[in-house]
Order: structure tokens, then sequence, then C-alpha cells
């Protein structure tokens, strides 16, 4: 027993016909054929110990599984910047304390009018003034 | 003997190859790239499999293709 569906590309991309066919490659023999342009023949083949019943059933899963999988392609696509967002979130909130990056619990007791390099004193102040020509 | 021709697009060349590799023991296959795609014949097919082996095959490659290997 076998049965051929000839899958749009446009309306299934590959992604969902190799996502699709994965699901089903323990319960019956795949093969996939590019009968044309934007076509991919998915020929699905009855494995031994299957009757024609369950086998009927099965072809009709596959269809379902193949909008259920596109569906599921979609959702990803829409929802991929908040799983990002999350991620990153996560990712953020699980950093150990001593990679801590806040400025609130600043330690450093220097005080901001310190200037041991001496950066703030003016040019003339160091070097004196320019001489003039 | 027997020789199938796989399309480029749907299968990974180092997929069949590797799936070529899981089946050494069962069947003496060779893989090939040519203009219509991968061919793979297949000869001294184990008697014991012989009417299962390339449906099998197929399989393997399939999924090897979607996993990652080819």
């Amino acid at each position: 027993m076998q049965k051929e569906i000839i899958v749009n590309q446009k309306l299934y991309p590959l992604e969902v016909i190799y996502s699709t066919a994965y699901i089903y490659i323990d319960r019956c023999y795949v093969l996939l054929e590019k009968p044309g342009k934007d076509q991919v023949s998915v020929r699905l083949k009855a494995k031994p110990d299957c009757d024609k019943a369950t086998f009927e059933a099965l072809i009709g899963e596959f269809e379902n599984e193949l909008l259920n999988q596109n569906l599921r392609r979609k959702v990803a696509q829409r929802t991929e910047g908040v799983r990002e967002a999350i991620v990153h979130r996560a990712l953020f909130s699980a950093m150990p304390e001593s990679l801590d990056l806040s400025l609130d619990d600043d330690d450093d007791d220097g005080d901001y009018l310190d200037d041991p390099l001496g950066i703030a004193v003016p040019w003339e102040d160091k070097f004196g003034q320019e001489k003039d020509k | 003997m027997m020789t199938l021709v796989l399309n480029r697009k749907l299968y990974g060349a180092a997929a069949v190859r590797s799936a070529a590799e899981d089946f050494a023991e069962l069947a003496l296959i060779e893989v090939n790239s040519s203009e219509q795609g991968i061919e793979v014949t297949f000869d001294k097919i184990d008697p014991d499999v012989a009417d299962v082996l390339v449906d099998e095959f197929l399989n393997f490659a399939l999924a090897a293709t979607i996993g990652g290997r080819g």
C-alpha cells in the first residue's frame, strides 16, 4: 500500500514538510521527490505490519500534521522577538552577583572631586603660558 | 542490482552517504552525485531484509537530512 501526496511549497515550505515527515518515519516509509517547481511529492508506503485501515488513517493524520506544523512555524515566527526577550531576561537574571554591573551598590570610596592624576588641572597651570611669537 | 536517484534539493549528499555507512553490513551501497541528483546503487542485499532494505534506507537518509547530517 502506498499513497502519493503532492504538496505545494508555496503553502507548505520545505521545513514544514521535513518536520511532518520526521514525525511519521517510524510509522511508515517516506520518500520525497520533486515533480515540479514549488511542488514536493511525499510518497507514503505502509510498513509490513500496517493494515489498510491504519494506513488510511495515517494518511489523513499526515495531511493534518502538515497544517499543524505550518501553524507552529507561523506562531514561532510571530513570537520570535518575545521568546528572545524572555531568554535574554532569564539569562540576565541568572547572572552571578559577582558580575553584577548595576551602579546601586558602589563600593568605591573615592570622591568625584578627587583628582589624583591632575586631569582637571588646566594646561596653562601645569605647563605655563604659551610664549608669544 | 538496483539504482535510484534522490533529488539534491530534498536530500543531503552527506546524509545519504551517512545512511549508506549505517547499512553497510546489510548491502553493498554506492552513492554518487550526478547531474540528475544523488544516485544510490544497491547490490548484494542481505536476503533476510531484502523486502524492506531500500525503504528503510530512504527513511534513514531522510532522517539524517532533516537531522542535519547532510
